[in-house]
C-alpha cells in the first residue's frame, strides 16, 4: 500500500499534551520570578494559540512576553484563577493564587513602534524629508496625501505588517494615529 | 511664503468685522447654466498664480471652516492648492447664479450622507438657484472643478508622470477587477502599462465620486471599466488601450447596493501632461438606445482675472469616451 504516510494519532495528542504540560510549568514558574522592565502582556486567546499551533517540542512564548525595549503602553490582563500583573524592579515577587474574578482590561493606544513604521512609510510614500514632522496626528490629507497615496499606503501597510486591511476600515483611517491602531486590532484578531 | 500667511491672517481678521461683497463678485465673468446632459470642466494651474495678493484674494472668500483646513496643510505649497480649490469651487458656482448676484463666500457646502460635498441650497428664501452639482480634483499642478445642472458629476485628475511606489500589477492585483488585471497584464510595455493604470485609475475615482456613496460601498475591484465592444467577448486577443472612438462603460450596471444608473464617462488629456476623467449620470430613459454623447464645455480659469475658453487646441484632447467639445 503506497501513500503518504501520516503519523499516528495518538503521538500527535500526545505531543498537545506534552506541550500543555510544559505550558503549564512554565506559567507557573513565571509567577514566582520577577521582571526587571518588562510588562507582562497575557491574552487568553494567545494561550490558546500557542497550546494548539504545535509542529515540534518548541513552543513560541514570544507573544506573551512583550519585548523590553518598547514602551509598556497598555495592559490586558485576563486570567481563569489568578491575576498577574507586572513588578518593576522588585525581586522575588509572590503573585497571589487565590481566585479572583475574571479582569479584561481593553488595550489602548497602538505600540509607539507600530506608529514610528507608519510614519516611516507614510513618509516614503509621500516622499517626505526625514527630517519632517510626521506624528500620530498628522492627517493624511494635511502632508498632501491624495486618493492614490492613502491605497498605497494602506498597501504599504499590509505588505509591513502581513495584515490584510478591509475596504471600508481603509476608508475610516485619516491619521498616522488611526492606522497604526487600526493595525494592532487587525493583528490582535489575526491571533 | 510665510508672509503669505501671515497676510492672510490679517486679512481674515479684517474681514471679521463685516464681508467685503463688491469687489468679490464683480470681477467675476458670468457664465450660462450647463444644459442638460452637459458638463463643465474648469480648471486652474497653481504655477500660473504666484501673486500673493490673489491669493489673499482667495482666502479671504474662503468659509472659517475652510480657512481653518488651509491651516492644518504642512508647508506653503498644500496651503496654497487648498486656497485654490476652495476658491475654485466658490468663485465657478457664483457664476452661474442668476444675475451673477452671489458672493462667492455666501456660498454655503454641505455633505451628503457619505461626505460627499454639495451645495446648500437651503438656506436662501431671496433667489432660487439653481440645481447645481459640482465634484472637484486636485493635482500639484492642475485642480479641476466640474459642473452640471441636475446630474450628479465625479472627476478625478491625474499627473501622467505619476509613479506608484508599488509595483503596478501588483497595485492593480491589489484593487482592480479581474479582467483589468488580465487586460494590464497584456500589456508589455511597462511605461504604457503604467499610463493604463492611471486612466483606469481617473476613470474609477471619477465613478466613485459621481455614485457619491464612498470608496468601501463601491470598491474598486467589483466594477470594470470596458471600451467600445470588445470586452463584451470576454477575450482579448491584442493589448486593449483606450482610444477616444471608444465609449466607455463600466460593468456590471446595476449591482446590488442600488447603484443604478445610466453612467457616462469622458477621458481627457490636458497639456499632454495630465489625464482628467469625468462622469456624469445619464437620463435613464436612454439606457439601451446607444449612448449619446457626453456635451463638455472646458474653461480655464484664473478666478477674478481671466477665463479661457479651451475648444479646437491641442491643450485638451478627448481620449475616451463618446463626448462632444463645446465652444463656449
Amino acid at each position: 500500500m503506497t501513500g503518504p504516510i501520516h503519523a499516528p494519532i495518538y503521538s500527535q495528542r500526545s505531543s498537545l499534551t506534552h506541550a500543555l504540560r510544559i505550558l503549564r510549568h512554565l506559567l507557573s514558574s513565571l509567577y514566582s520570578f520577577s521582571f526587571s522592565s518588562a510588562l507582562f502582556r497575557f491574552n487568553a486567546r494567545t494561550f490558546a494559540m500557542a497550546a494548539n499551533a504545535l509542529t515540534g517540542a518548541s513552543i513560541s512564548m514570544r507573544p506573551l512576553l512583550s519585548l523590553r525595549n518598547q514602551t509598556p503602553a497598555c495592559s490586558l490582563i485576563s486570567g481563569s484563577s489568578s491575576v498577574l500583573t507586572s513588578s518593576f524592579g522588585q525581586r522575588n515577587v509572590y503573585f497571589s493564587l487565590r481566585p479572583r474574578s475574571i479582569r479584561l482590561t481593553v488595550s489602548c493606544a497602538a505600540k509607539q513602534e507600530t506608529v514610528d513604521k507608519v510614519c516611516a512609510i507614510v513618509k516614503k510614500q509621500l516622499a517626505l524629508p526625514d527630517d519632517s514632522t510626521v506624528t500620530g496626528e498628522s492627517k493624511f490629507t494635511a502632508l498632501g496625501a491624495d486618493s492614490l497615496d492613502t491605497v498605497e499606503i494602506v498597501m504599504g501597510l499590509e505588505e509591513e505588517f502581513g495584515i490584510s486591511v478591509e475596504e471600508d476600515s481603509a476608508q475610516s483611517i485619516t491619521t498616522v494615529q488611526e492606522a497604526a491602531d487600526l493595525i494592532e486590532e487587525i493583528i490582535q484578531k489575526k491571533c | 511664503m510665510s508672509s503669505l500667511l501671515d497676510k492672510a491672517r490679517l486679512m481674515m481678521n479684517i474681514h471679521c468685522l463685516g464681508r467685503n461683497l463688491v469687489t468679490a463678485s464683480s470681477s467675476l465673468h458670468c457664465v450660462q447654466l450647463p444644459a442638460q446632459k452637459e458638463a463643465h470642466f474648469w480648471y486652474v494651474l497653481p504655477d500660473e498664480i504666484k501673486d500673493t495678493n490673489l491669493l489673499n484674494q482667495y482666502f479671504e472668500i474662503l468659509s472659517p471652516s475652510e480657512k481653518e483646513s488651509v491651516f492644518r496643510m504642512t508647508g506653503e505649497l498644500l496651503k496654497k492648492r487648498a486656497i485654490l480649490a476652495r476658491a475654485l469651487v466658490r468663485t465657478t458656482l457664483a457664476r452661474y447664479q442668476i444675475n451673477c448676484q452671489i458672493d462667492p463666500k455666501a456660498l454655503k457646502f454641505k455633505k451628503n450622507r457619505y461626505g460627499k460635498p454639495e451645495v446648500d441650497l437651503q438656506y436662501t428664501e431671496d433667489w432660487k438657484l439653481p440645481q447645481l452639482r459640482f465634484n472637484i480634483s486636485h493635482t500639484s499642478s492642475l485642480i479641476a472643478c466640474g459642473v452640471t445642472v441636475g446630474s450628479p458629476i465625479g472627476i478625478d485628475v491625474e499627473e501622467k508622470q505619476r509613479r506608484l511606489k508599488n509595483d503596478v500589477l501588483a497595485f492593480a492585483r491589489r484593487y482592480f477587477s479581474p479582467d483589468e488585471i488580465e487586460m494590464l497584464t497584456k500589456i508589455a510595455d511597462p511605461e504604457l502599462r503604467r499610463l493604463e493604470l492611471i486612466k483606469l485609475w481617473t476613470l474609477k475615482e471619477a465613478y466613485v465620486k459621481a455614485v457619491g456613496k464612498g470608496f468601501s460601498n463601491l470598491p474598486f475591484n467589483t466594477f470594470t471599466f470596458q471600451f467600445g465592444n470588445r470586452l463584451k467577448t470576454g477575450i482579448h486577443l491584442r493589448p486593449h488601450v483606450m482610444s477616444k472612438a471608444h465609449e466607455i462603460t463600466v460593468e456590471p450596471p446595476d449591482d446590488s447596493k442600488n447603484i443604478s444608473g445610466n453612467w457616462q464617462f469622458v477621458l481627457l488629456e490636458l497639456y499632454g501632461s495630465h489625464y482628467a476623467a469625468i462622469c456624469i449620470e445619464q437620463e435613464s430613459t436612454n439606457r439601451g438606445k446607444g449612448s449619446i454623447p457626453v456635451n463638455l464645455m472646458l474653461r480655464k480659469t484664473i478666478p477674478f482675472v481671466e477665463d479661457e475658453c479651451i475648444f479646437g487646441t491641442d491643450k485638451a484632447v478627448v481620449i475616451g469616451g463618446l463626448t462632444t467639445l463645446l465652444e463656449c
